[in-house]
């Protein structure tokens, strides 16, 4: 199959994320990440993960499997416990689920702010705690010209006050905010900008079957 | 331990958070403060490369840890704070000797803190200390592509420029007094005087120019005169058929003139003067010089005082410590 990088990127730009519709074999799904970058190669050897829903006994301590097991998963970056997270993420079904993933860009949660959150957003500092070390993080990353943004509760305690008081206020727009949905309606791939858009997923307690496939590329 | 830019920077900002949290007058604002330059500090360094921070050792402990590759079973140690600065001073251009000076007083009243039972920051009040402070960290901060605001926040960065617009000033009012009070003093000397003067000024110039210095015309009485200055950056090395030359960027910092006596320290005073254009130091060497060889003529003298002055009983034991 082929697909224009620059229709791709184009898309990735103005909203953060874009879908393509179409049968997918492994070969296609690296083809299509190679375009956008580095695939990155997990410790096990591994480039495609496959991810099911699971009731977290098995799962690493601190991994959404392990907290939320098959509840909602909230919003969040990927890989927010580097400095620098993955660029982007893809992820894939040929199969139809009704448990979707949800998206928000950090652009319309920037919408909703008042000058005093954004000023606790620039001056947020969190403690990112992983197995391997512990270490302080703001909101915001720089890469060059770029800035990205990140998020995650579970492995990001928010250590100053702008970040307590940001983490109240995104809580409170958590409430309010409509998300975009990505229904897995079958034969679906999904691109998402891992630095300017926040994703999670629903409920999977009745889609215990849910099968995604997920490549990160940096 | 992490070593990276980015967490180094976050935490810096997080002790000035804490340090504006305190009475500006009081002894723990000069603490967080001080640790929180150190941390910019290191930071600037690490956006060169984290291994820089790694304490040197045999068997590269340190360096793996900064590359993240370490074994957890070995403690890791950073390079010290006198060690951080000299890397200041030789990687970030506007990071001269008087910054190099300021950072290193407020680090040894950080030191005093904490090693002894004396209150360190009562004793050198914020208002001896904060303008440079805020220089440093300008300077430290852009070289890492951050800014006072996005460090310090909106307010404190608004604080810090009047600070530094205030110290500008003084700097460019003090300066400019001392260039008229001296062009005056120049300008009523007799003709005669005069020119006498800008003759010497010229030869000592010229002489001057071939040790390193800088030509420029002195600001008050138009004279020839030379400033010196700190290299930064790295040295340009030519070798041709018989001479090696070295270039070198120097950024000016201190400014002397003999015919009107002006003399001005500090790249801000010689900024104020208009006469801080950095310049390239031009050093021609003979390739015996620049590689330290031997020459065939010097050889046999050398050999000779070698034998004259040497006594051969320091070397009694060489054998045995040369030994592997």
């Amino acid at each position: 199959m082929i697909i224009s990088k620059s229709e791709v990127i184009e898309d990735l730009k103005d909203k953060g994320w874009t879908e393509l519709k179409g049968v997918f074999n492994d070969f296609d799904l690296l083809n299509i990440a190679s375009k956008l970058g580095q695939v990155f190669k997990r410790n096990n050897g591994n480039v495609i993960e496959i991810l099911r829903p699971s009731n977290g006994e098995n799962s690493i301590k601190g991994t959404f499997s392990n907290i939320y097991k098959y509840s909602e998963f909230p919003l969040h970056t990927d890989m927010a416990f580097y400095i620098k997270p993955i660029r982007y993420m893809l992820l894939a079904s040929n199969e139809r689920s009704n448990c979707n993933t949800f998206l928000l860009p950090f652009s319309d949660v920037f919408k909703l702010m008042k000058a005093s959150d954004k000023k606790n957003f620039d001056r947020a500092i969190y403690i990112v705690k992983t197995r391997a070390k512990h270490f302080f993080s703001p909101l915001n990353f720089k890469y060059g010209n770029e800035i990205g943004f990140k998020y995650d509760s579970t492995c990001m305690t928010p250590f100053n006050d702008s970040a307590k008081k940001f983490d109240a206020f995104f809580c409170e727009i958590q409430q309010e905010t409509i998300f975009s949905d990505v229904r897995w309606t079958g034969n679906k791939l999904v691109l998402i900008d891992n630095w300017s858009v926040l994703h999670g997923r629903n409920s999977a307690n009745n889609e215990l079957n849910r099968e995604v496939k997920r490549i990160y590329i940096i | 331990m992490s070593w990276e830019r980015e967490p180094l920077f976050t935490k810096a900002k997080l002790y000035f958070e804490k340090a504006y949290d305190e009475d500006k007058e009081g002894p723990h604002f000069g603490l967080w403060c001080a640790m929180g330059l150190e941390l910019l500090a290191r930071s600037a360094i690490a956006k060169v490369s984290p291994t820089l921070l790694a304490e040197p050792d045999r068997e590269h402990q340190n360096l793996l840890h900064a590359l993240n590759l370490g074994s957890v079973k070995i403690r890791k140690k950073s390079i010290a704070m006198a060690q951080v600065l000299n890397l200041c001073q030789i990687l970030i251009t506007d990071f001269t000797e008087s910054e190099f000076k300021m950072a290193l007083a407020i680090v040894n009243q950080r030191n005093e803190e904490l090693h002894t039972g004396s209150v360190a920051f009562s004793e050198y009040p914020t208002q001896k200390w904060i303008a440079g402070f805020y220089r440093c960290c300008k300077i430290l901060c852009e070289f890492q592509e951050e800014s006072l605001n996005s460090l310090l926040g909106d307010e404190l960065q608004r604080e810090a420029d009047v600070v530094l617009n205030r110290t500008e000033a003084e700097v460019i009012n003090r300066t400019k007094s001392s260039i008229a009070a001296h062009g005056k003093v120049f300008e009523d000397k007799s003709e005669e005087i005069k020119e006498h003067l800008r003759e010497d000024a010229e030869k000592n110039s010229e002489r001057l120019a071939s040790r390193g210095h800088h030509r420029v015309n002195c600001p008050a009485c138009k004279c020839r005169a030379t400033v010196l200055g700190e290299p930064y950056g790295k040295e340009n090395v030519v070798s041709e058929d018989d001479k090696v030359v070295v270039r070198q960027s120097i950024l000016p910092t201190m400014f002397n003139c003999t015919a009107c006596e002006l003399s001005l320290n500090g790249y801000s005073s010689l900024l104020a003067a208009e006469i801080a254009n950095h310049y390239t130091r031009r050093i021609i060497y003979t390739p015996e010089e620049y590689y330290n060889m031997i020459s065939y003529e010097e050889h046999d003298a050398i050999v000779r005082e070698y034998q004259e002055n040497d006594d051969y009983e320091d070397y009694a034991h060489y054998e045995e410590w040369n030994n592997e």
